[in-house]
Protein backbone atom coordinates (compact mmCIF):
# COMPACT_ATOMS: atom_id res chain seq x y z
CA UNK A 1 0.00 0.00 0.00
CA UNK A 2 2.68 2.44 1.04
CA UNK A 3 6.34 2.26 0.19
CA UNK A 4 9.14 4.65 1.02
CA UNK A 5 12.51 4.22 -0.63
CA UNK A 6 15.71 5.91 0.40
CA UNK A 7 13.96 8.98 1.75
CA UNK A 8 16.20 11.93 2.60
CA UNK A 9 14.73 15.14 4.00
CA UNK A 10 16.27 18.27 5.45
CA UNK A 11 15.13 21.50 7.05
CA UNK A 12 17.31 24.07 5.32
CA UNK A 13 20.89 22.99 5.96
CA UNK A 14 19.99 20.46 8.59
CA UNK A 15 19.55 16.93 7.36
CA UNK A 16 16.88 15.08 9.32
CA UNK A 17 16.30 11.86 7.44
CA UNK A 18 19.28 10.03 6.00
CA UNK A 19 17.77 7.48 3.68
CA UNK A 20 14.76 5.71 5.19
CA UNK A 21 13.21 2.59 3.67
CA UNK A 22 10.01 0.97 4.77
CA UNK A 23 6.78 -0.52 3.53
CA UNK A 24 3.28 -0.83 4.87
CA UNK A 25 1.25 -3.68 3.42
CA UNK A 26 -2.49 -3.84 3.06
CA UNK A 27 -4.41 -4.39 6.32
CA UNK A 28 -1.33 -3.96 8.48
CA UNK A 29 -0.64 -1.76 11.47
CA UNK A 30 2.95 -0.62 11.29
CA UNK A 31 4.51 1.44 14.07
CA UNK A 32 7.48 3.71 13.78
CA UNK A 33 9.16 4.28 17.10
CA UNK A 34 12.11 6.39 18.06
CA UNK A 35 13.19 9.15 20.45
CA UNK A 36 12.31 12.83 20.10
CA UNK A 37 13.92 14.42 17.08
CA UNK A 38 14.52 11.12 15.32
CA UNK A 39 12.48 12.19 12.30
CA UNK A 40 9.22 10.33 12.82
CA UNK A 41 6.92 13.30 12.28
CA UNK A 42 9.12 14.45 9.41
CA UNK A 43 8.60 11.09 7.73
CA UNK A 44 4.81 11.38 7.94
CA UNK A 45 4.81 14.99 6.78
CA UNK A 46 6.92 14.09 3.79
CA UNK A 47 4.67 11.19 2.86
CA UNK A 48 1.58 13.40 2.84
CA UNK A 49 3.48 16.13 0.98
CA UNK A 50 3.81 18.90 3.56
CA UNK A 51 7.56 18.66 3.28
CA UNK A 52 9.58 18.17 0.13
CA UNK A 53 12.15 15.40 0.11
CA UNK A 54 15.72 15.89 -1.13
CA UNK A 55 15.96 12.38 -2.46
CA UNK A 56 14.05 9.14 -2.48
CA UNK A 57 10.71 7.89 -3.67
CA UNK A 58 7.28 7.59 -2.14
CA UNK A 59 4.75 5.14 -3.55
CA UNK A 60 1.11 5.08 -2.56
CA UNK A 61 -0.66 1.99 -3.85
CA UNK A 62 2.19 1.41 -6.26
CA UNK A 63 2.00 4.91 -7.70
CA UNK A 64 4.85 7.34 -7.35
CA UNK A 65 3.56 10.52 -5.69
CA UNK A 66 6.74 12.55 -5.23
CA UNK A 67 5.60 15.43 -7.42
CA UNK A 68 2.00 15.64 -6.30
CA UNK A 69 0.73 18.41 -4.00
CA UNK A 70 -0.93 17.44 -0.72
CA UNK A 71 -4.53 17.47 -1.92
CA UNK A 72 -3.66 15.22 -4.86
CA UNK A 73 -2.06 12.73 -2.49
CA UNK A 74 -5.14 12.78 -0.28
CA UNK A 75 -7.11 11.77 -3.37
CA UNK A 76 -5.00 8.59 -3.43
CA UNK A 77 -6.83 7.65 -0.22
CA UNK A 78 -4.21 8.44 2.36
CA UNK A 79 -4.97 10.52 5.43
CA UNK A 80 -2.91 12.01 8.23
CA UNK A 81 -4.12 12.60 11.76
CA UNK A 82 -1.67 15.32 12.76
CA UNK A 83 0.16 15.60 16.06
CA UNK A 84 -1.47 17.43 18.96
CA UNK A 85 -5.04 17.03 17.71
CA UNK A 86 -5.00 19.89 15.27
CA UNK A 87 -8.65 20.62 14.73
CA UNK A 88 -10.38 23.81 13.64
CA UNK A 89 -11.32 25.40 16.98
CA UNK A 90 -13.70 28.04 15.62
CA UNK A 91 -15.73 25.65 13.53
CA UNK A 92 -18.36 23.31 14.93
CA UNK A 93 -17.74 19.61 15.27
CA UNK A 94 -20.02 19.02 12.31
CA UNK A 95 -18.17 21.55 10.14
CA UNK A 96 -14.86 19.95 11.06
CA UNK A 97 -16.18 16.61 9.88
CA UNK A 98 -17.67 18.12 6.71
CA UNK A 99 -14.28 19.45 5.85
CA UNK A 100 -12.73 16.04 6.08
CA UNK A 101 -15.02 15.13 3.19
CA UNK A 102 -13.90 18.05 1.08
CA UNK A 103 -12.79 16.06 -1.94
CA UNK A 104 -15.42 14.85 -4.39
CA UNK A 105 -14.73 11.14 -3.90
CA UNK A 106 -15.27 11.50 -0.19
CA UNK A 107 -18.41 13.58 -0.65
CA UNK A 108 -20.06 10.80 -2.57
CA UNK A 109 -19.84 8.60 0.50
CA UNK A 110 -20.50 11.44 2.93
CA UNK A 111 -23.60 10.01 4.60
CA UNK A 112 -22.29 6.55 5.33
CA UNK A 113 -18.92 7.89 6.44
CA UNK A 114 -20.57 10.35 8.81
CA UNK A 115 -22.71 7.59 10.21
CA UNK A 116 -19.76 5.32 10.80
CA UNK A 117 -17.79 8.12 12.47
CA UNK A 118 -20.71 8.85 14.78
CA UNK A 119 -21.02 5.16 15.49
CA UNK A 120 -17.35 5.00 16.36
CA UNK A 121 -17.49 8.17 18.47
CA UNK A 122 -21.03 8.71 19.77
CA UNK A 123 -19.65 11.62 21.79
CA UNK A 124 -19.07 13.59 18.61
CA UNK A 125 -22.69 13.16 17.62
CA UNK A 126 -23.81 14.59 20.95
CA UNK A 127 -21.57 17.59 20.44
CA UNK A 128 -21.96 18.08 16.71
CA UNK A 129 -23.16 21.69 17.00
CA UNK A 130 -20.57 22.73 19.54
CA UNK A 131 -17.44 24.69 18.62
CA UNK A 132 -14.57 22.25 18.33
CA UNK A 133 -12.42 24.52 20.50
CA UNK A 134 -14.63 23.71 23.49
CA UNK A 135 -13.95 19.97 23.34
CA UNK A 136 -11.73 18.16 25.80
CA UNK A 137 -8.39 16.72 24.77
CA UNK A 138 -9.73 13.20 24.26
CA UNK A 139 -12.71 14.47 22.29
CA UNK A 140 -10.43 16.55 20.10
CA UNK A 141 -8.44 13.47 19.26
CA UNK A 142 -11.69 11.68 18.39
CA UNK A 143 -12.59 14.58 16.15
CA UNK A 144 -9.19 14.62 14.47
CA UNK A 145 -9.52 10.90 13.77
CA UNK A 146 -13.13 11.32 12.65
CA UNK A 147 -12.14 14.09 10.28
CA UNK A 148 -9.45 11.94 8.73
CA UNK A 149 -11.92 9.07 8.30
CA UNK A 150 -14.37 11.39 6.53
CA UNK A 151 -11.99 11.58 3.60
CA UNK A 152 -12.68 7.87 3.02
CA UNK A 153 -9.03 6.83 3.25
CA UNK A 154 -7.54 3.39 2.87
CA UNK A 155 -4.31 4.26 4.63
CA UNK A 156 -4.44 6.34 7.82
CA UNK A 157 -1.30 7.75 9.37
CA UNK A 158 -1.37 8.73 13.04
CA UNK A 159 1.19 11.10 14.47
CA UNK A 160 1.46 10.44 18.20
CA UNK A 161 -2.28 10.07 18.77
CA UNK A 162 -1.87 9.54 22.52
CA UNK A 163 0.24 12.64 23.11
CA UNK A 164 -1.03 14.59 26.10
CA UNK A 165 -3.87 12.21 26.87
CA UNK A 166 -4.58 10.59 30.23
CA UNK A 167 -3.32 6.96 30.33
CA UNK A 168 -6.79 5.42 30.20
CA UNK A 169 -7.72 7.65 27.24
CA UNK A 170 -4.48 6.73 25.51
CA UNK A 171 -5.44 3.07 25.79
CA UNK A 172 -8.87 3.92 24.38
CA UNK A 173 -7.36 5.70 21.39
CA UNK A 174 -5.01 2.83 20.59
CA UNK A 175 -7.89 0.37 20.94
CA UNK A 176 -9.85 2.47 18.48
CA UNK A 177 -6.95 2.36 16.05
CA UNK A 178 -6.77 -1.39 16.40
CA UNK A 179 -10.52 -1.52 15.75
CA UNK A 180 -10.13 0.61 12.64
CA UNK A 181 -7.52 -1.77 11.35
CA UNK A 182 -9.87 -4.70 11.88
CA UNK A 183 -12.54 -2.98 9.83
CA UNK A 184 -10.19 -2.67 6.89
CA UNK A 185 -7.98 0.39 7.28
CA UNK A 186 -4.26 0.11 6.77
CA UNK A 187 -2.43 2.01 9.47
CA UNK A 188 0.92 3.69 9.91
CA UNK A 189 1.40 4.74 13.50
CA UNK A 190 4.04 6.96 15.05
CA UNK A 191 4.21 6.60 18.80
CA UNK A 192 6.35 7.30 21.81
CA UNK A 193 4.19 5.02 23.86
CA UNK A 194 6.24 2.10 22.61
CA UNK A 195 4.86 -0.77 24.63
CA UNK A 196 1.22 -0.04 23.90
CA UNK A 197 1.90 0.72 20.25
CA UNK A 198 3.83 -2.48 19.62
CA UNK A 199 1.10 -4.46 21.33
CA UNK A 200 -1.47 -3.52 18.71
CA UNK A 201 0.92 -3.55 15.74
CA UNK A 202 1.91 -6.21 13.29
CA UNK A 203 5.32 -4.82 12.49
CA UNK A 204 7.53 -1.99 13.61
CA UNK A 205 10.48 0.14 12.61
CA UNK A 206 12.89 1.95 14.89
CA UNK A 207 14.32 5.26 13.73
CA UNK A 208 17.20 6.96 15.52
CA UNK A 209 18.94 10.11 14.34
CA UNK A 210 17.22 9.95 10.98
CA UNK A 211 18.32 6.42 10.22
CA UNK A 212 16.43 3.17 10.32
CA UNK A 213 18.22 0.96 12.83
CA UNK A 214 15.82 -1.89 13.43
CA UNK A 215 12.79 -3.46 11.89
CA UNK A 216 10.74 -6.58 12.40
CA UNK A 217 7.60 -8.19 13.71
CA UNK A 218 6.14 -6.36 16.68
CA UNK A 219 6.63 -9.11 19.23
CA UNK A 220 10.13 -9.67 17.93
CA UNK A 221 10.91 -5.99 18.53
CA UNK A 222 9.42 -6.20 22.01
CA UNK A 223 11.98 -8.88 22.85
CA UNK A 224 14.87 -7.03 21.21
CA UNK A 225 17.57 -6.07 23.67
CA UNK A 226 18.06 -2.54 22.33
CA UNK A 227 14.35 -1.77 22.27
CA UNK A 228 13.95 -3.15 25.76
CA UNK A 229 16.75 -1.00 27.14
CA UNK A 230 16.07 2.19 25.28
CA UNK A 231 12.28 2.30 25.07
CA UNK A 232 10.70 -0.10 27.46
CA UNK A 233 12.96 0.64 30.40
CA UNK A 234 13.47 -3.01 31.18
CA UNK B 1 -27.18 45.63 29.22
CA UNK B 2 -28.11 41.96 29.01
CA UNK B 3 -31.52 42.96 27.68
CA UNK B 4 -29.99 45.04 24.90
CA UNK B 5 -27.63 42.22 24.15
CA UNK B 6 -30.40 39.68 23.85
CA UNK B 7 -32.46 42.11 21.77
CA UNK B 8 -29.64 42.76 19.34
CA UNK B 9 -28.93 39.07 19.33
CA UNK B 10 -32.51 38.37 18.34
CA UNK B 11 -32.23 40.83 15.48
CA UNK B 12 -28.89 39.64 14.19
CA UNK B 13 -28.34 36.02 14.91
CA UNK B 14 -31.72 34.38 14.71
CA UNK B 15 -34.18 33.88 11.91
CA UNK B 16 -35.39 37.47 12.28
CA UNK B 17 -32.18 38.51 10.54
CA UNK B 18 -33.92 38.29 7.17
CA UNK B 19 -36.61 40.79 8.16
CA UNK B 20 -34.15 43.20 9.73
CA UNK B 21 -32.03 43.13 6.59
CA UNK B 22 -35.15 43.57 4.45
CA UNK B 23 -36.39 46.57 6.44
CA UNK B 24 -32.97 48.21 6.40
CA UNK B 25 -32.70 47.68 2.65
CA UNK B 26 -36.13 49.19 2.08
CA UNK B 27 -35.26 52.16 4.27
CA UNK B 28 -32.00 52.65 2.43
CA UNK B 29 -33.67 52.53 -0.94
CA UNK B 30 -36.31 55.04 0.00
CA UNK B 31 -34.01 57.49 1.76
CA UNK B 32 -33.56 59.82 -1.23
CA UNK B 33 -37.35 60.09 -1.39
CA UNK B 34 -37.68 60.82 2.31
CA UNK B 35 -34.95 63.36 2.70
CA UNK B 36 -34.15 66.23 0.40
CA UNK B 37 -30.87 66.90 2.20
CA UNK B 38 -27.96 65.98 -0.04
CA UNK B 39 -25.80 65.81 3.09
CA UNK B 40 -27.43 62.63 4.38
CA UNK B 41 -27.41 60.95 1.02
CA UNK B 42 -23.76 61.79 0.52
CA UNK B 43 -23.01 60.59 4.04
CA UNK B 44 -24.55 57.19 3.35
CA UNK B 45 -22.97 56.96 -0.07
CA UNK B 46 -19.48 57.33 1.36
CA UNK B 47 -20.46 54.96 4.16
CA UNK B 48 -21.45 52.35 1.58
CA UNK B 49 -18.14 52.89 -0.16
CA UNK B 50 -16.11 52.22 2.99
CA UNK B 51 -18.38 49.34 3.91
CA UNK B 52 -17.79 47.79 0.48
CA UNK B 53 -14.04 48.03 0.96
CA UNK B 54 -14.37 46.53 4.44
CA UNK B 55 -16.60 43.71 3.19
CA UNK B 56 -14.10 43.00 0.42
CA UNK B 57 -11.22 43.04 2.87
CA UNK B 58 -13.11 40.68 5.16
CA UNK B 59 -13.00 37.91 2.54
CA UNK B 60 -9.23 37.61 2.71
CA UNK B 61 -8.58 39.20 6.13
CA UNK B 62 -11.55 37.85 8.05
CA UNK B 63 -12.49 34.56 6.44
CA UNK B 64 -9.09 33.40 5.23
CA UNK B 65 -7.04 34.95 8.04
CA UNK B 66 -4.59 36.73 5.75
CA UNK B 67 -4.56 40.30 7.05
CA UNK B 68 -3.97 42.63 4.13
CA UNK B 69 -2.78 46.16 4.89
CA UNK B 70 -2.86 47.21 1.27
CA UNK B 71 -6.46 47.05 0.13
CA UNK B 72 -6.38 50.71 -0.82
CA UNK B 73 -4.28 49.55 -3.79
CA UNK B 74 -7.33 47.89 -5.32
CA UNK B 75 -9.57 50.84 -4.53
CA UNK B 76 -7.12 53.21 -6.20
CA UNK B 77 -6.64 50.94 -9.19
CA UNK B 78 -10.39 50.83 -9.72
CA UNK B 79 -10.65 54.59 -9.38
CA UNK B 80 -7.88 55.22 -11.90
CA UNK B 81 -9.11 52.61 -14.38
CA UNK B 82 -12.52 54.25 -14.74
CA UNK B 83 -11.08 57.75 -14.62
CA UNK B 84 -8.57 57.08 -17.39
CA UNK B 85 -11.12 55.27 -19.54
CA UNK B 86 -13.54 58.19 -19.15
CA UNK B 87 -11.04 61.00 -19.71
CA UNK B 88 -9.11 59.38 -22.54
CA UNK B 89 -11.78 57.27 -24.23
CA UNK B 90 -15.08 58.71 -23.03
CA UNK B 91 -16.38 55.39 -21.65
CA UNK B 92 -19.07 55.57 -18.97
CA UNK B 93 -17.81 54.74 -15.46
CA UNK B 94 -21.04 52.92 -14.69
CA UNK B 95 -19.88 50.32 -17.19
CA UNK B 96 -16.14 50.53 -16.69
CA UNK B 97 -16.25 50.26 -12.89
CA UNK B 98 -16.67 46.52 -13.48
CA UNK B 99 -13.60 46.69 -15.71
CA UNK B 100 -11.76 48.37 -12.84
CA UNK B 101 -12.67 45.34 -10.76
CA UNK B 102 -11.19 43.09 -13.42
CA UNK B 103 -7.97 45.12 -13.49
CA UNK B 104 -7.76 44.76 -9.71
CA UNK B 105 -8.31 41.01 -10.02
CA UNK B 106 -5.45 40.68 -12.49
CA UNK B 107 -3.24 42.78 -10.25
CA UNK B 108 -4.27 40.73 -7.20
CA UNK B 109 -3.37 37.55 -9.07
CA UNK B 110 0.12 38.84 -9.83
CA UNK B 111 0.61 39.98 -6.25
CA UNK B 112 -1.23 37.12 -4.59
CA UNK B 113 0.73 34.23 -6.05
CA UNK B 114 4.01 35.24 -4.38
CA UNK B 115 2.70 37.03 -1.26
CA UNK B 116 0.13 34.44 -0.20
CA UNK B 117 3.03 32.07 0.44
CA UNK B 118 3.89 34.36 3.35
CA UNK B 119 2.22 33.98 6.71
CA UNK B 120 1.06 36.33 9.45
CA UNK B 121 2.99 39.55 9.84
CA UNK B 122 5.06 38.89 6.72
CA UNK B 123 1.98 38.91 4.52
CA UNK B 124 0.77 42.07 6.26
CA UNK B 125 4.07 43.85 5.61
CA UNK B 126 4.22 42.72 1.99
CA UNK B 127 0.73 44.06 1.32
CA UNK B 128 1.43 47.26 3.26
CA UNK B 129 3.87 48.15 0.51
CA UNK B 130 1.29 47.68 -2.25
CA UNK B 131 -0.57 50.95 -1.76
CA UNK B 132 2.64 52.94 -1.49
CA UNK B 133 4.17 51.40 -4.58
CA UNK B 134 1.07 52.11 -6.66
CA UNK B 135 0.84 55.63 -5.27
CA UNK B 136 4.41 56.32 -6.41
CA UNK B 137 3.79 54.68 -9.74
CA UNK B 138 0.70 56.74 -10.46
CA UNK B 139 2.44 59.92 -9.28
CA UNK B 140 5.17 59.34 -11.84
CA UNK B 141 3.26 58.02 -14.84
CA UNK B 142 2.28 61.57 -15.71
CA UNK B 143 1.24 61.10 -19.32
CA UNK B 144 -1.28 58.42 -18.43
CA UNK B 145 -2.40 59.37 -14.94
CA UNK B 146 -1.86 63.09 -14.81
CA UNK B 147 0.80 62.55 -12.13
CA UNK B 148 0.54 64.61 -8.96
CA UNK B 149 -1.90 67.01 -10.56
CA UNK B 150 -4.42 64.19 -10.67
CA UNK B 151 -7.23 63.73 -13.13
CA UNK B 152 -10.28 65.93 -13.49
CA UNK B 153 -13.26 64.01 -14.75
CA UNK B 154 -16.09 65.60 -16.71
CA UNK B 155 -19.15 66.40 -14.60
CA UNK B 156 -22.01 63.91 -14.78
CA UNK B 157 -24.75 65.26 -17.05
CA UNK B 158 -27.36 65.69 -14.32
CA UNK B 159 -28.17 68.32 -11.75
CA UNK B 160 -26.47 67.82 -8.39
CA UNK B 161 -29.39 66.24 -6.56
CA UNK B 162 -30.17 63.68 -9.28
CA UNK B 163 -26.51 62.89 -9.70
CA UNK B 164 -25.98 62.24 -5.98
CA UNK B 165 -29.04 60.01 -5.97
CA UNK B 166 -27.85 58.01 -8.96
CA UNK B 167 -24.44 57.46 -7.39
CA UNK B 168 -26.13 56.62 -4.12
CA UNK B 169 -28.09 53.79 -5.73
CA UNK B 170 -25.12 52.61 -7.77
CA UNK B 171 -22.91 52.46 -4.67
CA UNK B 172 -25.66 50.70 -2.78
CA UNK B 173 -25.91 48.04 -5.48
CA UNK B 174 -22.16 47.41 -5.34
CA UNK B 175 -22.34 47.28 -1.55
CA UNK B 176 -25.27 44.89 -1.64
CA UNK B 177 -23.48 42.68 -4.18
CA UNK B 178 -20.45 42.47 -1.91
CA UNK B 179 -22.58 41.55 1.10
CA UNK B 180 -24.52 38.93 -0.88
CA UNK B 181 -21.24 37.46 -2.08
CA UNK B 182 -20.06 37.14 1.51
CA UNK B 183 -23.41 35.64 2.46
CA UNK B 184 -22.92 33.03 -0.24
CA UNK B 185 -19.37 32.50 1.00
CA UNK B 186 -20.55 31.94 4.56
CA UNK B 187 -22.81 29.12 3.38
CA UNK B 188 -20.62 27.52 0.75
CA UNK B 189 -18.00 24.82 0.84
CA UNK B 190 -15.54 27.36 -0.49
CA UNK B 191 -16.15 29.61 2.53
CA UNK B 192 -15.85 26.71 4.94
CA UNK B 193 -12.53 25.77 3.38
CA UNK B 194 -11.32 29.37 3.78
CA UNK B 195 -12.23 29.33 7.47
CA UNK B 196 -10.19 26.16 7.80
CA UNK B 197 -7.20 27.78 6.20
CA UNK B 198 -7.59 30.58 8.74
CA UNK B 199 -7.87 28.23 11.71
CA UNK B 200 -5.13 25.81 10.77
CA UNK B 201 -3.62 25.81 7.32
CA UNK B 202 -1.64 22.63 7.87
CA UNK B 203 -4.68 20.62 8.87
CA UNK B 204 -6.64 22.16 6.02
CA UNK B 205 -4.02 20.89 3.63
CA UNK B 206 -3.98 17.41 5.10
CA UNK B 207 -7.78 17.33 4.76
CA UNK B 208 -7.25 17.58 1.03
CA UNK B 209 -8.09 21.26 0.60
CA UNK B 210 -6.08 22.85 -2.23
CA UNK B 211 -5.07 25.76 -0.02
CA UNK B 212 -2.89 27.69 -2.48
CA UNK B 213 -5.65 27.82 -5.08
CA UNK B 214 -8.43 28.76 -2.66
CA UNK B 215 -6.37 31.45 -0.92
CA UNK B 216 -5.65 33.07 -4.26
CA UNK B 217 -9.31 32.91 -5.27
CA UNK B 218 -10.29 34.57 -2.00
CA UNK B 219 -7.72 37.30 -2.58
CA UNK B 220 -9.06 37.99 -6.08
CA UNK B 221 -12.63 38.15 -4.82
CA UNK B 222 -11.63 40.51 -2.03
CA UNK B 223 -9.85 42.79 -4.52
CA UNK B 224 -12.84 43.06 -6.84
CA UNK B 225 -15.38 44.96 -4.71
CA UNK B 226 -13.08 47.72 -3.39
CA UNK B 227 -12.01 48.38 -6.99
CA UNK B 228 -15.59 48.66 -8.26
CA UNK B 229 -16.48 51.08 -5.47
CA UNK B 230 -13.32 53.04 -6.30
CA UNK B 231 -14.46 53.30 -9.90
CA UNK B 232 -17.78 54.81 -8.86
CA UNK B 233 -16.05 57.10 -6.38
CA UNK B 234 -13.77 58.65 -8.99
CA UNK B 235 -16.72 59.72 -11.15
CA UNK B 236 -18.66 60.89 -8.12
CA UNK B 237 -15.77 62.97 -6.81
CA UNK B 238 -15.01 64.17 -10.40
CA UNK B 239 -11.38 64.59 -9.36
CA UNK B 240 -8.83 62.06 -8.18
CA UNK B 241 -5.13 62.16 -7.43
CA UNK B 242 -2.73 59.48 -6.15
CA UNK B 243 -2.57 61.03 -2.67
CA UNK B 244 -6.30 60.64 -2.00
CA UNK B 245 -7.17 57.38 -3.73
CA UNK B 246 -4.06 55.54 -2.49
CA UNK B 247 -4.34 56.96 1.03
CA UNK B 248 -3.17 54.21 3.44
CA UNK B 249 -5.90 55.43 5.81
CA UNK B 250 -8.41 53.66 3.56
CA UNK B 251 -6.71 50.29 4.17
CA UNK B 252 -6.78 50.98 7.90
CA UNK B 253 -10.48 51.86 7.76
CA UNK B 254 -11.24 48.55 6.08
CA UNK B 255 -9.37 46.62 8.76
CA UNK B 256 -10.68 48.49 11.79
CA UNK B 257 -14.28 48.58 10.52
CA UNK B 258 -14.18 44.82 10.01
CA UNK B 259 -12.53 44.15 13.34
CA UNK B 260 -15.00 46.25 15.30
CA UNK B 261 -17.97 44.60 13.66
CA UNK B 262 -16.41 41.17 13.76
CA UNK B 263 -14.21 39.92 10.97
CA UNK B 264 -15.05 36.58 9.46
CA UNK B 265 -18.79 37.19 9.58
CA UNK B 266 -21.22 38.46 6.96
CA UNK B 267 -22.56 41.46 8.82
CA UNK B 268 -19.49 42.28 10.93
CA UNK B 269 -17.82 44.70 8.51
CA UNK B 270 -21.17 46.32 7.75
CA UNK B 271 -22.01 46.93 11.40
CA UNK B 272 -18.47 48.09 12.08
CA UNK B 273 -18.59 50.54 9.19
CA UNK B 274 -21.91 52.00 10.21
CA UNK B 275 -20.86 52.56 13.81
CA UNK B 276 -17.31 53.75 13.32
CA UNK B 277 -17.90 55.89 10.28
CA UNK B 278 -20.86 57.60 11.94
CA UNK B 279 -18.88 58.24 15.11
CA UNK B 280 -15.86 59.55 13.24
CA UNK B 281 -17.95 61.88 11.07
CA UNK B 282 -19.95 63.16 14.04
CA UNK B 283 -16.74 63.87 15.89
CA UNK B 284 -15.50 65.73 12.85
CA UNK B 285 -18.53 68.02 12.72
CA UNK B 286 -18.77 68.60 16.46
CA UNK B 287 -15.11 69.38 16.98
CA UNK B 288 -13.72 71.27 14.04
CA UNK B 289 -10.05 70.91 14.92
CA UNK B 290 -8.31 68.90 12.19
CA UNK B 291 -7.55 65.24 12.79
CA UNK B 292 -10.13 64.77 15.54
CA UNK B 293 -11.98 62.08 13.60
CA UNK B 294 -8.76 60.10 13.26
CA UNK B 295 -8.07 60.41 16.99
CA UNK B 296 -11.55 59.27 17.98
CA UNK B 297 -11.29 56.52 15.44
CA UNK B 298 -7.93 55.31 16.75
CA UNK B 299 -9.11 55.38 20.36
CA UNK B 300 -12.06 53.18 19.41
CA UNK B 301 -9.74 50.85 17.51
CA UNK B 302 -7.54 50.39 20.57
CA UNK B 303 -10.56 49.79 22.80
CA UNK B 304 -11.89 47.19 20.38
CA UNK B 305 -8.64 45.28 20.32
CA UNK B 306 -8.55 45.18 24.12
CA UNK B 307 -12.19 44.59 25.01
CA UNK B 308 -13.83 43.07 21.94
CA UNK B 309 -11.15 41.07 20.12
CA UNK B 310 -13.84 39.05 18.35
CA UNK B 311 -15.79 42.13 17.31
CA UNK B 312 -19.44 42.88 17.93
CA UNK B 313 -20.80 39.90 16.02
CA UNK B 314 -18.31 37.56 17.68
CA UNK B 315 -19.28 38.98 21.07
CA UNK B 316 -22.98 38.44 20.39
CA UNK B 317 -22.40 34.92 19.22
CA UNK B 318 -20.25 34.34 22.30
CA UNK B 319 -17.33 33.15 20.25
CA UNK B 320 -14.60 34.49 22.48
CA UNK B 321 -14.62 31.34 24.64
CA UNK B 322 -13.25 28.85 22.10
CA UNK B 323 -9.68 27.68 21.61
Amino acid sequence: MLEVKNLEVSYGQLKVLWGINFTVKKDEIVTIIGPNGAGKTTTLKTIIGLLKEDKGEIYIKGEKVNNLPVHERVKKKIALVPEGCEIFPYLTVQENLDLGAYLSDARKRYKENLESVFKLFPRLKERRNQLAGTLSGGERQMLAIGRALMSAPEIVMFDEPTLGLAPNLAVEVLKTIKGLNETGYTILLVEQNVKMALKISHRGYVIENGRLILSGEADELMRNKHVKEAYLGL
Amino acid sequence: MSFTRSLIKKCLVSKNKKYVVFILTALTLSLPLLSSEIFYIDFLLVLFMYATIAVGWNIIGGYTGYVSFGHVAFFGLGAYTTAILLVRFGLSPFVTCILGGVVAIVFALLIGIPTLKLKGAYFAIATLGLGFVLQLLFLNLGSLTGGGEGLSLPLPPWDIKTSVEIFYYAMFIVFLASVLTTYWLEHSRFGLALKCIRDDELSAETSGIPTAKLKTMAFLLSAFFPAVSGGLFSYYATYIDPITVFDPKISMYAIVFSMLGGSGSVLGPVIGSIILYSVAQTARYLITAPGVDVMVFSAIAVAVIIYLPEGIVGFLKGRSGAK
